[in-house]
């Protein structure tokens, strides 16, 4: 248990914010005094991300779970009655790819912990065991009402390592934030990093596209063998190769393929390297020509993990659409959108608000109730813990974002985030807001 | 005489001039490439084409004051990106002009466009001395509309490079004292008789003339002290400073104002992302511009993502920022800010570069439905678009 720990980190940021706080907020919310017991948010439009938004509607949390949801809940006498009228609920957002923690602010060399780059296959190494919860990204990622974070590895190598599920709830290290019970992932990349890193920049390999899919051919052909070679998971071993077992997580779908792959023509050869091992991935990341093979994914149920609108940075991603979310969803693709910025991770929303105007631009238009999933319900399913958080439902977290106003306006801000019932940021109240050691006693206040 | 372009009017939208509240129900004329009339009731010359845009919004073109526009296609491809290679053993190149970089026919600049953009300065990147800007319309014939806009100057990143900000500051002091001396003394300086300067001739012609005030220097500073050394070297030289960045800049900003030094500043910078800007808030652009500084908002750099400013805008105003200082900030004040006396503004005689917008331009539902540079409806259809049409198809 860290919480002791915690609790003083948050004092102690309090009375710096206190004085220290950037902007003065907006209107506080009445009736959340600390305490236990049952929680409403009462007359919110409440966009469920489970269907259609419901106006005037109540929220109602028990013991960190989502109890009711609807119209005129009679809830009992002593719950916590928050008014939110003229406010928004959405499902905490998630964020299924960032690199937080571990390529943390200010961008030195010391805080490049993102890529194992000594050599193309590095299934062993676990971004949790890089993530630095100091970085002072993650208050700012907070205030654009993220509550989940899907932290990966870079993607240097063909073989990152090991992602972790965090929940923004800032802690002393990574495992006291992890996301209890979310399934281990593992990054993986393809096209121009790989190769310009190790074949390019080192003279080593792999060299090209096609050297690149015959190494990991050559890697999961080694572990299955490995793995077979071990099957008593229970024996004990002294000669454990990590890398191997690690892989061999992946061939037996204990390990969720997060894939950073962007052209249409590698995903595809992907998929059928993937086949050769009947396995698939979970998702591609940055998948900016998905929509160009958009019923296949749909057809092999692989998510896409797309931007709004980043393009042309390199060759890979010349044929970027803004309409890719759109496109995918209509296709019947789990999408989700992600920032992969500390910069763009605080606007998730207005990602999305962009990403759906990109498609009623473009004759599609899905909705706000679809696009909502864009950045809660679809990227929980990417990381594998969509029957605990993304939707306002009966029995899931209490994850949630009560939103100063729309959330698909530029004007609004979250004013409330809850994790598991508890708050954890508030817009209004500077005792809401953690503050890093980082900046302790460095920023300055006006 | 034969009238090449019909007049067309802009009729029933809402008008951000640029200047003062909005003009409801308004009309914008527009003959051959000038507004000719701005109001409520405007008569219409015969033949006028009438565009009815009721419930539509109606703003200056928008600007980017410090932008990679038409100098880069593919950012990771050398073949494709103007470089700034040189920083390390060509730290001054005042004579380098970026319009010998720039290609018009650039596939980037639609997307531009299609955001709303008509009008950049194109900026020249690295060294100490990165060289002269330009500033262009994002039209493809003709679009560079003056030359010579600026001089680049940085103190962050490869201006220093690997060596101190006092060496660097140092070397700053020796090039404008080399280029002082050679403006007064370009007679012995032919003739062989001047000490030995540090630059080339065409350098120092360059720098001769941002001492001569005229031509602005931009310099990107980021650090509170910094922008005081800035100040201090613009008040000793009699330069006419523009501050670029400036994350750091609500710590002194009545020193900005004081100095009448206008800032290009990108709202949404809120991370301690370097050394140089620890101090980075939200609420940096609004500080400034309480105190009384004339703040341009910009992207910095940005050519891919360019078309995100006008949500650099409205993130601003949800910040506290008022609204159509907010919009100024991305049409009027950036032209003002560069002596671009008919940019930026809807008023008769300015350039038509207008934006028709399906509603707000601040949020992300809404978008742009015309784009007039220089009186011209533009194409708005990106390759991204018909990508898309193309990709609609059942497949």
């Amino acid at each position: 248990m860290q919480m002791g720990e915690r609790r003083i980190v948050v004092l102690v940021a309090g009375l710096i914010m206190a004085c220290a706080t950037a902007d003065s907020g907006g209107p506080g919310l009445e009736g959340l005094e600390e305490g236990r017991g049952d929680l409403v948010l009462r007359g919110g439009s409440v966009m469920s991300a489970a269907g259609p938004t419901l106006e005037n509607a109540d929220v109602w949390i028990r013991e960190g779970k989502i109890h009711a949801v609807g119209a005129d809940l009679s809830v009992p006498a002593g719950a916590r009655v928050i008014d939110i009228e003229g406010r928004w609920v959405t499902p905490g957002l998630i964020d299924p790819h960032s690199h937080l923690g571990v390529y943390a602010l200010p961008r030195v060399a010391a805080h490049a912990d993102g890529n194992e780059a000594s050599g193309p296959f590095k299934a062993a190494v676990r971004a949790e065991e890089a993530f630095w919860p100091q970085d002072p990204a993650i208050e700012r990622a907070l205030a654009g009402g993220v509550t989940t974070i899907h932290v990966l590895p870079g993607s240097a190598n063909l073989v990152g390592g090991q992602g972790v599920t965090l929940r923004l709830k800032p802690g002393l290290s990574a495992r006291s934030m992890r996301f209890p019970g979310a399934p281990s992932t593992m990054k993986m990349a393809c096209g121009e990093n790989p190769k310009r890193v190790h074949g390019t920049n080192r003279k080593g390999a792999p060299a090209t596209r096609m050297g690149e899919v015959a190494m990991l051919r050559q890697a999961l052909a080694h572990a299955r063998a490995y793995a077979r070679k071990n099957e008593d998971e229970e024996k004990p071993k002294d000669d454990v190769d990590y890398e191997k077992a690690a892989l061999a997580g992946v061939l037996s779908g204990k390990a969720l393929i997060q894939n950073h792959c962007y052209r249409a023509d590698e995903m595809l050869v992907r998929l059928d390297l993937f086949e050769e091992f009947g396995i698939r991935p979970r998702a591609f990341h940055h998948a900016v020509e998905a929509y160009k093979i958009r019923r296949t994914l749909a057809e092999e149920e692989v998510g896409a993990v797309v931007w709004t609108d980043w393009w042309g940075n390199k060759m890979e991603m010349l044929d970027a659409v803004p309409a890719n979310a759109a496109l995918l969803d209509s296709a019947g693709v789990r999408v989700a959108l992600h920032s992969d910025s500390p910069r763009d991770i605080q606007r998730l929303n207005q990602q999305a608000a962009a990403a759906l105007a990109a498609g009623v631009r473009a004759g599609l238009d899905v909705g706000r109730d679809r696009a909502i999933r864009w950045i809660t319900a679809n990227p929980a399913w990417v990381l594998g813990i969509h029957d605990r958080v993304g939707t306002i439902e009966p029995g899931k977290d209490a994850d949630l974002v009560v939103w100063s106003g729309d959330p698909f306006s530029v004007y609004t801000r979250a004013d409330l985030n809850l994790i598991a019932g508890e708050r954890v940021y508030e817009r209004a109240k500077p005792r809401g807001r953690p503050l890093s050691d980082f900046e302790l006693g460095i920023r300055k206040a006006p | 005489m034969i009238r090449l372009l019909a007049t067309v009017a802009l009729a029933g939208a809402t008008v951000h001039t640029g200047e003062g509240p909005p003009l409801e129900g308004a009309t914008v004329l527009i003959e051959a490439n000038r507004v000719v009339a701005v109001g409520q009731d405007i008569p219409l010359p015969d033949g006028t084409r009438v565009l009815n845009l009721e419930g539509a919004v109606v703003t200056p073109g928008l600007i980017d004051p410090s932008s990679r526009l038409g100098v880069g296609e593919v950012l990771r491809e050398g073949s494709a990106v103007e470089g700034t290679a040189g920083s390390a053993h060509d730290p001054v190149r005042a004579a380098l002009r970026i319009e010998d970089s720039f290609n018009p026919a650039s596939f980037v600049t639609p997307v531009a466009r299609s955001g709303g953009l008509t009008s950049a300065v194109v900026v020249p990147l690295g060294g100490l001395v990165s060289g002269q800007s330009i500033w262009v319309d994002l039209v493809e014939q003709d679009p560079v509309r003056r030359t010579s806009l600026a001089l680049h100057v940085s103190l962050r990143g490869d201006g220093k490079g690997r060596g101190s900000r006092a060496r660097a500051f140092l070397r700053l002091r020796e090039v404008l004292e080399d280029a002082r001396l050679f403006r007064s003394n370009r007679g012995p300086y032919i003739s062989g008789k001047l000490r030995e300067l540090s630059l080339s001739a065409l350098d120092l012609d360059v720098l001769a003339r941002a001492l001569s005030q005229e031509m602005p220097v931009v310099f990107e500073v980021d650090r509170a002290a910094d922008i005081l050394t800035v100040l201090e070297i613009a008040r000793e030289h009699k330069l006419r400073p523009i501050l670029l960045g400036v994350a750091e800049g609500w710590l002194v900003a009545d020193e900005i104002a004081a100095a009448h030094a206008p800032v290009l500043v990108d709202p949404l910078q809120n991370l301690p992302s370097s050394f140089d800007t620890l101090q980075s808030r939200e609420d940096n652009a609004l500080r400034m511009h309480r105190a009384g500084v004339r703040v341009a908002f910009t992207l910095r750099r940005a050519a891919h993502r360019a078309h995100r400013l006008r949500f650099v805008a409205g993130n601003a105003v949800a910040s506290g920022y008022p609204y159509e200082a907010a919009l100024a900030a991305i049409t009027r004040l950036p032209a003002e800010i560069f002596g671009i006396v008919d940019e930026g503004t809807i008023k008769p005689g300015a350039l038509a570069n207008i934006v028709v917008w399906n509603g707000d331009p601040f949020e992300p539902l809404s978008w742009p439905t015309h784009v007039f540079v220089r009186g011209r409806p533009v194409d708005l259809r990106t390759r991204q678009d018909l990508l898309t049409e193309r990709y609609l198809q059942p497949q």
